[in-house]
């Protein structure tokens, strides 16, 4: 696509202020995407110290390369590219991959064992008291029980579902930055995200 | 015939309208007569949801420290900055 979408006009703003070495314009920037970065980074490597690090070399990057940044994508895009070229190789160092391409084939979204042969449940979910995201949100607990299942989630279903869930980013982009076919985004979107479900499930079950 | 099993396969797509029609149509009639499968989807529904809120409800912001140690990190690089 080669046309420049509406909001894409605000970055371009952006980036002239940027080139122009304004210094408020870098500071709204990292405000705008420095945590966010951090939790992405927090997706390849080992510890929080270690993410701190390469969103730092993240940053450096985005200086050195915003002079060629063409603007055929959004910003964010660009910048959460670098980041996870950064960790990827930052957690390989580490002796951790991701892979995109070879998904196992035996993980299931949910444990085999909650249906008969026939396709119904055999272990139905319960319904929740806790039922919508304000309740939950308002509970300081879930929100650790959410944190925790993200932690566990094997790295590429947690890279998707931090991108798609947490992020906010869109489908296309995540594909993109990931190097993951729609196809394998999909699985591995829905996997993660009823590893989450399953956890507030425990959590909400044992009352 | 849609089983349990495949709707809560499907269940991510169907929330974000990706199954092609005739497929969304079988879900969603599985559903209005299937309460399991109602309770997984709105529950999945609401983990999502919970998903969207994390950073959003609570954003970690920067220590003064990191911010101070950035815009250093841009005073030192506005020359490479300025397009020739």
């Amino acid at each position: 696509m080669n046309e420049i979408k509406p909001k894409h006009s605000d970055d371009a703003e952006l980036v002239s202020r940027l080139l122009e070495g304004d210094e408020d314009a870098f500071s709204q920037l990292v405000t705008k995407y420095h945590s966010s970065l951090i939790r992405l980074a927090m997706v390849f490597v080992s510890d929080r110290s270690v993410a701190e690090e390469v969103v730092q070399d993240t940053w450096l990057g985005v200086l050195r390369g915003l002079p060629g940044f063409q603007g055929r994508g959004s910003l964010k895009s660009w910048i959460y590219r670098i980041l996870t070229n950064q960790a990827r190789r930052r957690g390989t160092r580490e002796g951790r991959t991701v892979n995109f391409t070879s998904l196992r084939p035996d993980d299931d979204s949910i444990e085999p064992e909650r249906f008969a042969k026939n396709g119904m449940w055999t272990l139905p979910p319960k319904a929740w008291d806790v039922n919508t995201p304000e309740k939950l949100m308002a509970d300081r607990e879930s929100l650790g029980v959410i944190e925790g299942a993200l932690k566990t989630l094997p790295p590429n279903q947690r890279a998707v579902v931090v991108m798609r869930d947490v992020l906010g980013t869109p489908s296309a982009e995540v594909c993109d930055i990931l190097e993951v076919s729609e196809a394998n985004q999909r699985v591995l979107l829905h996997r993660g995200r009823s590893r989450v479900r399953r956890a507030l499930e425990k959590y909400l079950e044992a009352g | 015939m849609m089983m349990c099993r495949d709707i809560a396969e499907s269940a991510s797509d169907y929330l974000e309208h990706k199954l092609p029609f005739r497929r969304r149509v079988s879900v969603r009639l599985h559903l209005l007569m299937c309460k399991h499968c109602r309770t997984f989807v709105e529950q999945l529904k609401v983990s999502i949801d919970s998903l969207h809120s994390l950073d959003t409800n609570e954003p970690e912001p920067i220590s003064e420290d990191t911010r101070e140690r950035l815009l250093a990190l841009f005073r030192d690089h506005r020359d490479d900055l300025e397009t020739p």
